[in-house]
C-alpha cells in the first residue's frame, strides 16, 4: 500500500467548510497482469460541507472506484482522502463507515435478505457502534424503527418483521436509502441507486433521496446514468472519463443548463481533445 | 429403551457440534471441515485434564479454547491470506491430527478410572438408571443452551453477526470489520464443537485421535435433517431444530441398527440422505431466481413448500432405512436362551479370525446362533459413536454376555457395561485401557484374552537367520498406542545387543509406506522387522517392492502376510484368541463370575519360514529354525505350501 501515508502537510489547516478533500488518487487494478486497468488517474476533488455533487461519465470511466475510493473499500496506491479534516487513506471500510454511508446499484447488495426489516434497519443503527452481546434491538427501538420506516410512505411499518427478501426492489432501495441516512453520517454516497429501478421506483427513490438529503443537510455524492437526474440532482455536476475529472460544472452554470447544453459541452470537451470521438459517442448513447 | 436413551444422550452431546457447524454452515455461509480436527482438539485436551485431575467442567472450558483457537486459525488463514475457506479448514484439519497427538502424548487416552462428568452425575443420582438420569441433567442444559443461543442470535452481536454471514458488503458497509466478525464466529462454532468432543470423550470413557473423522457431514446431516423437520423462521425454532436434528440422526442410526442395518452402509446412508435433502430443497426452492435468496434457502418459502420438504426427507430417511434392512435380523424378544453380543471395530483380518474362530468354537461347545442361541454379530466400521449405539442396543436386548472383539471396542464396552459380563478378545494390553491392574486383579464384570506379540522372540528368529553387526529397519503409525507399544517392546528386546540398531521410519497412512520404506533402504539397513500397525501391514506390499531391488529380506507378525514376500513370521494366531474368548464366554454362561476369571494371554505362537524367499535372497535358513517353524512357505519341494506343524 504506497499511497497509503497519512498527508502531514494538510493537517492543522482543515477549513471548517470542506468535507471531503481527495487530493491526487491513483488506483491500478490488478497491476503488472493482463487486466491491469489504471482506473484512477490522480483525481482531485473538494466538496464543501452540505454539498451536493453529482458524477457522470462513460461506463468504466472510474466513477464507482471514486466512490469505493472514498468508501474505502480499497486502500489508493497515492494520493490522500480527507473527511472532516481528517486523513482517513489508511482506513478501511468499516472504519470509516461511521462517517461514510452508502447506497448500492443492486438493491440486493444494500440489505441482509435474510435478516427482517427491523434486524436492517438496527444494523444501520449499530453503524460506527461496538456490537456486543446485549439485546439492543428492544420495543422502544422498534417503535423508532416503525416511525422511521412510515417516512418512507410503502406501508413497510406493517411489515417489520418480514424478511427482507420479499420486499420489492424498489422498497429494498428506499429501505437502504433509510438505513443509510439513520444513524445521521456526514458523507453519503449513492452509486446509480435507481438504475436497477422500475420508472416509477426509481421517481419514489429519487423524492425520498431528495427529501432526505435536504432534511440532513449531508454532503452528498451522487453518480446517475440519467443527463436529466445529473442536471435536476446537486449543486455542482462533475464529468469523469478514463479515470480523471474532465469537467466540474458549478451550481450557478447550471442553473441555465439545458440537457441539450450538457450535449454541447461534451462536444466542447471533443474539440479540446479531452474526449475523443468514441467516447463521446459512447456518452451519448448511454445518457439519451 | 438404553438404545434410544444412550442415542438422546449422544444427540444432546453432539448438538454443541450441530449448533457449530450451523453456525458455520448456516449463518457464515462456508462449510467448515477444521470440524474433523477441532471435535478431537476439544476430546484431547479435556482428556489430558482430566487424567491431570482438574475438574470436568473447567476440562471443558479449555476443550471451547482448544477448540475456538482452531477456528481462529481457519478463519485466519482465510481472511488474512485469501486462502479458499474450505482449502483454510483442510490445512488446519489436517495441522491439528499432529496438534492433537502432541496433547494427547499419544493416540489414545483412557478415562476409565477418571472422575468424568458422567461420574459426578452419578454421585448424586437419586437411583435412576444411569442413562436416564444423565438425559434427566442434560434436559435443563439443552433447555438453557437453546434459549441462550436464541438469544444471542437477537442481541446485537448476533445481529451484526448474521448480517456479516448474510450479506458481508452490507456488513462492511456498516461498520462491521467482516474479517474479524467471520473470525470470531468459526471460532466460536469450533469452540462448540470442541465442548462436544471434550463430552463426547468423558461420556464414551476415552479420547482418540480418530474420534473427530466424519464429524462435518454427521454435523451437516443432523443441521439439515433438523431444517427439513421445522422449518419456521423464528430464531429460536431454527435453533432447536440444530439441537433436534442432533438427536434425530442419533435416533435414525439407533433405529437402523434396531432394524438390523449393517452399519457398514450407515455412512452411504448418512451422505445419501445428505444429498437428497440437498437436492430435495433445491429443487424446491427453485425459481425465486434472486441469487442471494437462493444462497440460504429461502425461509419465504410458501407454507406448502416447507411441508413438501419436510415430507421428502422424511420419505427419503423411510425409504433408505427400509430398504436397507435385512431380514432376520430383528431380535427375538420372547426366547429365554443365552444371547450373546458380539462387536467389532471394524473389518480386519485379525478381527475377523478372530470373530469366525470365536463362532466356531462357540458353536463346537454347544452355542449355534438360532439353536441354542442367539449371537449378534456387529460391525462399527470403524466409527466410535456406532460402537456405542451398538452396545445401547445390546443392553436393549438383553445380551447375557456382550463379546467385544479389538481395543476400541474393548475401551467402550467396559465404560458403558456395568450390568452384564464383558468377555474381550484380540486386544494387545487390557491394563492401559483399565480392564484391570493384573490378570486376576480387574474390573468385576471383565474378563477376556489379550497378548502382545513377544517382539524378543521374534528378535531371536531374526538373529538366528542374520547373526553378527546388523541395522534394523521398521515403519510404525505414531498415532495408533498398539503400535508404539510394539515399538518400545521392540526397543526393549534389542537393547543391551550393541550389534544390533533400529532405524525407524513413521507414517500416518497407508500411500506414505513405500517412501518411508525406501527411506530405510537407503539407509542401508540389513532387514525390515515389522511390529504390529494396522496400515503398514495393510500396505504391506509397498514394503516388498522397496526391499527387493536391495535384496534386503523382511520380517512381521502376521503369519497370514507370509505368502506376500516375507522371509519369516512370529506371531500369534489369533484363532486362539477366538477360541479362548469362547471358551471364557461359555464359562460365563454356565454361571461363573467373571471376577474370578483371570485374563488370559493367548499361548498358542505360529512361526513362519518362506524358503522360495531365502531362495531368492541367496539366505539359508538353519535347520534349527526350520525344525522350530510351524509353518514353511515355498521350498524346493513343488509343494506351495508345507506346514510343518501336520
Ligand atoms: N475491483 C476491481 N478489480 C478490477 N478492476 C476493477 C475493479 N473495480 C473497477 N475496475 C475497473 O476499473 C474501471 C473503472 O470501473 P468503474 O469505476 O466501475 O466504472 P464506472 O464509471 O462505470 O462506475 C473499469 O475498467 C473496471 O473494469
Ligand atoms: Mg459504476
Amino acid at each position: 500500500m504506497a499511497g497509503c501515508r497519512y498527508a502531514l502537510a494538510s493537517m492543522g489547516q482543515h477549513d471548517e467548510e470542506v468535507m471531503i478533500r481527495i487530493t491526487q488518487l491513483h488506483k491500478t487494478f490488478n497491476p503488472g497482469t493482463v487486466n491491469e486497468v489504471h482506473a484512477l488517474r490522480g483525481v482531485s476533488l473538494q466538496m464543501r460541507a452540505g454539498e451536493f455533487v453529482s458524477l457522470i461519465g462513460t461506463n468504466g470511466s472510474g466513477k464507482s472506484t471514486l466512490l469505493n475510493g472514498v468508501a474505502g473499500t480499497f486502500l489508493p496506491d497515492s494520493g490522500t482522502v480527507e473527511i472532516a479534516g481528517e486523513d482517513v487513506s489508511c482506513r478501511m471500510d468499516y472504519q470509516r463507515a461511521r462517517h461514510v454511508s452508502r447506497v448500492f446499484q443492486n438493491p440486493f447488495m444494500g440489505t441482509a435478505a435474510d435478516m427482517s426489516v427491523v434486524e436492517n434497519l438496527h444494523m444501520a443503527y449499530l453503524r460506527g457502534k461496538r456490537s456486543y452481546p446485549k439485546v439492543g434491538l428492544t420495543r422502544e427501538r422498534r417503535e423508532v424503527y416503525r416511525e422511521q420506516v412510515k417516512l418512507l410512505e410503502m406501508q413497510l411499518e406493517d411489515r417489520l418483521d418480514d424478511v427482507i427478501g420479499t420486499l420489492s426492489g424498489g422498497q429494498r432501495q428506499a429501505l437502504t436509502l433509510l438505513m443509510a441516512i439513520i444513524s445521521k453520517p456526514k458523507v453519503l454516497l449513492l452509486d446509480e441507486h435507481t438504475a436497477a429501478l422500475d420508472p416509477k421506483s426509481a421517481a419514489q427513490v429519487i423524492h425520498l433521496t431528495r427529501r432526505f438529503i435536504a432534511a440532513q443537510q449531508l454532503t452528498t455524492l451522487v453518480v446517475t446514468h440519467s443527463m436529466q437526474q445529473a442536471l435536476e440532482l446537486g449543486d455542482r455536476t462533475v464529468m469523469m472519463n478514463k479515470g480523471e475529472i474532465i469537467d466540474d460544472i458549478s451550481r450557478e452554470e447550471k442553473q441555465h443548463l439545458t440537457v441539450n447544453d450538457l450535449l454541447d459541452k461534451f462536444a466542447e470537451l471533443r474539440k479540446a481533445e479531452r474526449l475523443t470521438e468514441d467516447m463521446l459517442e459512447a456518452l451519448r448513447r448511454e445518457y439519451l | 429403551m438404553e438404545l434410544w436413551i444412550g442415542a438422546l444422550n449422544l444427540g444432546f452431546l453432539y448438538a454443541f457440534m450441530t449448533m457449530g457447524v450451523f453456525l458455520t454452515f448456516r449463518v457464515h455461509d462456508f462449510p467448515d471441515i477444521t470440524v474433523d480436527g477441532s471435535f478431537t482438539s476439544g476430546a484431547a485436551l479435556a482428556a489430558v485434564l482430566i487424567v491431570a485431575k482438574v475438574h470436568p467442567l473447567i476440562a471443558l472450558l479449555a476443550a471451547f479454547a482448544v477448540g475456538a483457537a482452531a477456528g481462529a486459525a481457519t478463519s485466519f488463514i482465510n481472511t488474512r491470506f485469501n486462502v479458499n475457506g474450505l482449502l483454510a479448514g483442510i490445512l488446519v484439519m489436517t495441522g491439528l491430527y499432529s496438534i492433537n497427538l502432541h496433547i494427547m502424548g499419544r493416540s489414545n487416552i483412557p478415562l476409565l478410572d477418571q472422575a468424568t462428568f458422567p461420574d459426578y452425575l452419578e454421585a448424586v443420582n437419586p437411583g435412576l438408571h444411569p442413562e436416564a438420569w444423565i438425559t434427566l441433567i442434560l434436559l435443563p442444559v439443552m433447555l438453557a443452551f437453546w434459549l441462550l443461543t436464541g438469544l444471542f442470535f437477537k442481541t446485537d452481536l448476533g445481529i451484526s453477526m448474521r448480517a456479516t454471514g448474510n450479506n458481508p458488503i452490507m456488513a462492511a458497509a456498516a461498520g462491521v470489520d467482516v474479517a474479524r466478525m467471520k473470525t470470531f464466529g468459526v471460532a466460536l462454532a469450533n469452540g462448540l464443537v470442541g465442548v462436544s468432543g471434550g463430552l463426547v470423550a468423558q461420556y464414551q470413557g476415552f479420547a482418540d485421535i480418530g474420534m473427530g473423522m466424519g464429524t462435518i457431514v454427521i454435523g451437516l446431516a443432523a443441521v439439515i435433517i433438523g431444517e427439513s423437520l421445522i422449518r419456521s423462521r423464528s430464531l429460536y425454532a431454527k435453533v432447536l431444530s440444530v439441537i433436534v436434528g442432533s438427536i434425530i440422526f442419533r435416533m435414525l442410526i439407533a433405529g437402523a441398527l434396531f432394524l438390523g442395518m449393517n452399519p457398514i452402509d450407515l455412512k452411504l446412508l448418512t451422505a445419501v440422505f445428505v444429498l437428497t435433502t440437498l437436492v430435495a430443497s433445491r429443487a424446491l426452492t427453485h425459481g425465486t431466481g434472486l441469487t442471494e435468496d437462493r444462497r440460504r434457502w429461502s425461509l419465504s418459502q410458501p407454507i406448502w413448500r416447507r411441508i413438501g420438504l419436510g415430507a421428502a426427507a422424511l420419505l427419503t430417511a423411510m425409504v433408505l432405512v427400509w430398504t436397507y434392512r435385512t431380514p432376520g435380523g430383528v431380535p427375538n424378544p420372547s426366547s429365554r436362551t443365552a444371547k450373546i453380543g458380539v462387536l467389532q471395530i471394524s473389518d480386519h483380518g485379525l478381527l475377523n479370525i478372530t470373530r469366525d474362530s470365536l463362532i466356531e468354537e462357540l458353536a463346537r461347545l454347544g452355542y449355534k446362533n438360532g439353536d441354542h442361541c442367539t449371537i449378534d454379530l456387529a460391525n462399527a466400521n470403524g466409527d466410535l459413536p456406532t460402537v456405542n449405539t451398538i452396545l445401547d442396543k445390546f443392553i436393549q436386548d438383553g445380551m447375557d454376555v456382550i463379546v467385544p472383539i479389538s481395543t476400541p471396542c474393548t475401551q467402550a464396552a467396559i465404560n458403558k457395561v456395568k450390568d452384564r459380563p464383558v468377555v474381550f478378545a484380540t486386544v494387545a494390553n487390557p491394563f492401559i485401557i483399565g480392564a484391570g491392574r493384573s490378570a486376576t486383579d480387574h474390573l468385576s464384570n471383565v474378563t477376556g484374552v489379550y497378548g502382545w506379540v513377544p517382539m524378543d522372540k521374534t528378535m531371536e528368529l531374526v538373529r538366528s537367520i542374520i547373526p553378527g553387526r546388523m541395522r534394523i529397519g521398521s515403519i510404525w503409525d505414531p498415532a495408533h498406542a498398539n503400535s508404539v507399544f510394539n515399538v518400545t517392546l521392540l526397543e526393549d528386546a534389542i537393547r543391551g545387543n550393541p550389534d544390533v540398531t533400529l532405524i525407524g521410519a513413521t507414517i500416518s497412512s497407508s500411500s506414505e509406506v513405500y517412501q518411508a520404506a525406501l527411506s530405510l533402504v537407503q539407509k542401508d539397513i540389513d532387514a525390515f522387522l515389522l511390529v504390529p500397525d494396522n496400515i503398514v501391514y495393510s500396505a504391506f506390499e509397498s514394503v516388498v517392492k522397496a526391499a527387493r531391488p536391495k535384496h534386503i529380506p523382511i520380517f512381521l507378525s502376521d503369519v497370514e502376510r507370509l505368502g506376500d514376500g516375507a522371509l519369516g513370521a512370529l506371531g500369534y494366531d489369533y484363532t486362539a484368541s477366538g477360541i479362548q474368548a469362547a471358551r471364557l464366554v461359555e464359562r460365563v454362561l454356565k454361571g461363573e463370575n467373571p471376577r474370578d476369571i483371570p485374563f488370559e494371554r493367548y499361548h498358542q505362537l505360529t512361526v513362519g519360514i518362506n524358503l522360495k524367499v531365502a531362495k531368492e535372497l541367496g539366505m539359508t535358513i538353519p535347520q534349527g529354525v526350520l525344525e522350530k517353524a510351524t509353518r514353511v512357505y515355498g521350498g524346493d519341494n513343488s509343494r506351495a505350501v508345507l506346514d510343518a506343524a501336520q
